[in-house]
């Protein structure tokens, strides 16, 4: 090497002019440089004349990419940036000699800034002078993680590499965010593209066991399974997620599962959502008066992140954004922590909570200790629920009435309950802090119906033991008061109906009950009868006959399915039916012999 | 850029876009590349150079096509030196995309070409050498450009 060296020409580069400064428009800016994905679009083939149209294009890829999945969930995660550089001619170089060239498209040359031209032997490949790419960034944005160019005409074509190259097509942004896929979150294509082009990569692999294969936690989810490329030769030797299922193999679909994980990771690889936090976690926080503690989150949408707060190891909040500390619930000394995961469901990573914790440390001091007590974060609660009791102004080390160690303790009391948590300073006396936990009862829900019903009558449902009511049933229903009724009963009506009954406390209990609805029965056949009923129509009194053995029960209804009246018997009987004239149903039953029909009082 | 060429030592501080003032510098760098003829090594020639400020997130896009170009960046330190794989200029696969979503892989070759790229200049960086890779004469280096403060 030195020998080499020795041996160079040396010549120092000297340069007479910088590059070239253009303007520099902001697309979408959500955070600083350092802790964003800076995504820069350039173009060419767009004149002086027509930057805004580049400017309205830029945008337009920009909002296509933000609303691809999984991308749309990470928006306050990019920002976008266009780089204006006007063309002396407008449209791209069209040198018309290939097989695939569109036969309306114009050929000829075009003067455009990066030089963007269709295939000579490929049409659709549309490149771009990569130096003079760089050399634009370079000068006004080296700091890009991702570069798009837009070739200024609408006919189809791109290509990749480090910088994605596409035209303005409908479908040309797809060439952009494939692209992507593989700068941003080194996917692999999963299309076969021959010998020498598969590698390990979070979407390929040569593993095909299913409890190692790298996408182990998505199998027999979301169409995720274990393909082979091919059936021959290299590529049955390397497998992949879906089958034509996924944007890196057909450019019409969306991302597969797999993919869409490993750009997540990438995403939260790159950029730490806790933006700022207050006050400064730098040296020592002196809390002298009740201190807020508040963090400045990049949020996902839908918001994915959760927060855990600590004082000395142990949780004292969830809260999302701020607590606030006061110097007399602090220990003289402590350190306060807050730890932020994100458990979107985009990622199934085994090692996902350890990559994706942040976690922020305060040293606290506490000017004004205050004298050891113990507060609960609730010192009522319902039967079944938790609360969180909390020591504060110990300088040493607490210990609970259940054995347990540290400043907050997790209660869950079936009845009520006192705890006592101890203070423990080496050389003093143990000093103690009680406090009681109240258990309220549940309310003693109960739910009623007055059925059973026939088809078209009024289902009534009651409930009892709260001062407010919550009903939900079958067929969506719901209401919210003590009774409730339904007009016009279906049998599609007949089920569960669960009522959610809340006590003056705020307690909540549920009581179910069910409803059965009745089809009104046509007439039966004579031969299927096992009661004769007559006279019908009849006046009031009326005579049932039974040719079968021991005791017959019959019951009628009135239209509204109401039961009218009920008579065992033997036999044969005679009953006086005094409600009106009308539509009556009956239903006769004898040992496992039933039998129903109607009746016309006149 | 209307810069000279040919060079084999880069004064850094005097690279256009170089701020003395500021702490993190993006080197972009520019080179020739020849078909150097049958089983003989590609000649490399250095364009030019430019500056820009910030850090680099170290993204790129996966080359594992047989033929590319490697950079190494060599330091004065224990400093582990991570090379970074390009696309040989002269050896290209390409992806071309269709209507119908379908994708498909074309190989391009050229006699000329330019190679471009950016690195992370650290203070204790002193060369990047340039590997060609390719399936007929392995891992061979091709060019040293030496870095001077």
């Amino acid at each position: 090497m030195k020998k080499a060296f020795t041996t160079l020409f040396f010549l120092l580069i000297i340069c007479k002019s910088f590059a070239q400064t253009f303007t520099v428009d902001t697309l979408y800016k959500t955070g600083v440089i350092n802790n964003r994905i800076n995504v820069v679009i350039l173009g060419d083939g767009f004149t002086e004349e027509e930057m805004p149209k580049f400017r309205a294009e830029a945008k337009k890829f920009a909002d296509f990419f933000l609303s691809y999945d999984p991308y749309n969930h990470y928006k306050g995660y990019f920002n976008f940036f266009s780089i204006s550089t006007p063309s002396k001619e407008s449209g791209v170089t069209n040198p018309g000699t290939s097989p695939d060239a569109y036969p309306d498209q114009p050929v000829g040359k075009k003067n455009t800034f990066y030089s963007g031209t269709f295939g000579s032997s490929i049409h659709r490949l549309v490149t771009v002078n990569y130096s003079v790419v760089m050399n634009v960034l370079s000068s006004n944005f080296p700091s890009y993680d991702l570069a798009v160019v837009l070739v200024n005409t609408k006919f189809y074509g791109g290509s990749g590499g480090s910088i994605a190259v596409h035209t303005l097509h409908d479908q040309a942004h797809l060439i952009g965010v494939h692209e992507i896929g593989h700068t941003f979150s080194a996917l692999n294509d999963e299309y076969w593209a021959g010998p020498g082009y598969g590698w390990e990569a979070p979407n390929m692999t040569q593993n095909s066991n299913p409890s190692t294969i790298k996408w182990r936690n998505w199998l027999n989810s979301d169409n995720i399974g274990i393909y082979q490329h091919g059936f021959s030769g290299e590529s049955e030797t390397w497998h992949k997620p879906t089958s034509g299922g996924c944007l890196m193999e057909v450019l019409l679909r969306p991302f597969c599962a797999v993919c869409k994980e490993a750009t997540t990771e990438k995403i939260l690889f790159f950029v730490n959502p806790v933006e700022k936090v207050e006050p400064d976690a730098e040296g020592v926080t002196v809390v002298g008066k009740p201190q807020v503690f508040k963090l400045h989150l990049v949020n996902p949408d839908p918001n994915t992140l959760s927060v855990d707060w600590k004082l000395d190891g142990q949780l004292i909040s969830k809260a999302p954004k701020e607590i606030t500390l006061s110097p007399e619930n602090l220990p003289e000394f402590g350190t306060l922590t807050a730890t932020i995961f994100d458990s979107t469901a985009m990622s199934r990573r085994d090692n996902a909570r350890e990559q994706r914790t942040w976690t922020m440390e305060w040293k606290l001091q506490s000017e004004s200790p205050g004298v050891f007590k113990v507060e609960a974060a609730a010192d009522s609660i319902c039967a079944g629920f938790e609360t969180v009791l909390t020591a504060s102004g110990c300088r040493g080390t607490t210990s609970w009435s259940t054995g347990v160690l540290g400043t907050s303790l997790t209660v869950k009391p079936t009845t009520t309950t006192a705890y006592i948590a101890s203070c423990n300073v080496e050389g003093r006396e143990t000093t103690t802090s009680e406090i009681s936990i109240t258990v309220l009862p549940l309310p003693a829900a109960t739910a009623t119906n007055t059925g059973p019903y026939f088809e078209g009558a009024v289902i009534e449902l009651k409930a009892n033991g709260g001062v407010t009511y919550e009903w939900t049933g079958p067929l969506n229903f719901s209401a919210k008061t003590e009774q409730a009724s339904i007009q016009n009963a279906k049998q599609a009506n007949a089920g569960a109906y669960q009522v959610k009954v809340t006590d003056r406390y705020g307690c909540v209990a549920a009581a179910i009950t069910d409803v059965r609805v009745d089809p009104i029965l046509a007439v039966e056949k004579s031969e299927n009868n096992f009661v004769r009923v007559s006279p019908n129509p009849a006046k009031e009194y009326i005579r049932i006959e039974t040719h079968l053995p021991g005791e017959s029960t019959i019951v009628f209804y009135n239209a509204n399915g109401q039961q009218m009246l009920k008579k065992a018997f033997e036999g044969k009987t005679q009953v006086k039916l005094t409600a009106g004239t009308g539509l009556y149903l009956f239903r006769f039953k004898n040992g496992a012999s039933e039998s129903s029909g109607k009746l016309i009082i006149e | 850029m209307q810069c000279s060429s040919a060079q084999s030592v880069l004064k850094v501080r005097e690279i256009p876009g170089y701020g003395a003032q500021v702490q993190d510098h993006i080197l972009f760098l520019h080179f020739k590349i020849k078909d150097g003829g049958e089983g003989k090594n590609e000649k490399v020639e250095f364009l030019n150079a430019t500056s820009g400020n910030g850090r680099m997130k170290n993204l790129a896009v996966p080359v594992h096509y047989p033929y590319q170009i490697k950079a190494v960046p060599r330091y004065t330190t224990s400093h582990f030196e991570i090379g970074i794989t390009l696309e040989h200029p002269l050896f290209r696969s390409v992806e071309v995309a269709s209507q119908d979503g379908t994708i498909a892989k074309a190989e391009i070759t050229a006699r000329e070409g330019n190679l471009s790229f950016r690195i992370q200049e650290e203070s204790y960086m002193d060369r990047i050498d340039i590997y060609s890779i390719t399936p007929e004469r392995g891992e061979v280096k091709i060019y040293t450009l030496n870095l001077k403060q």
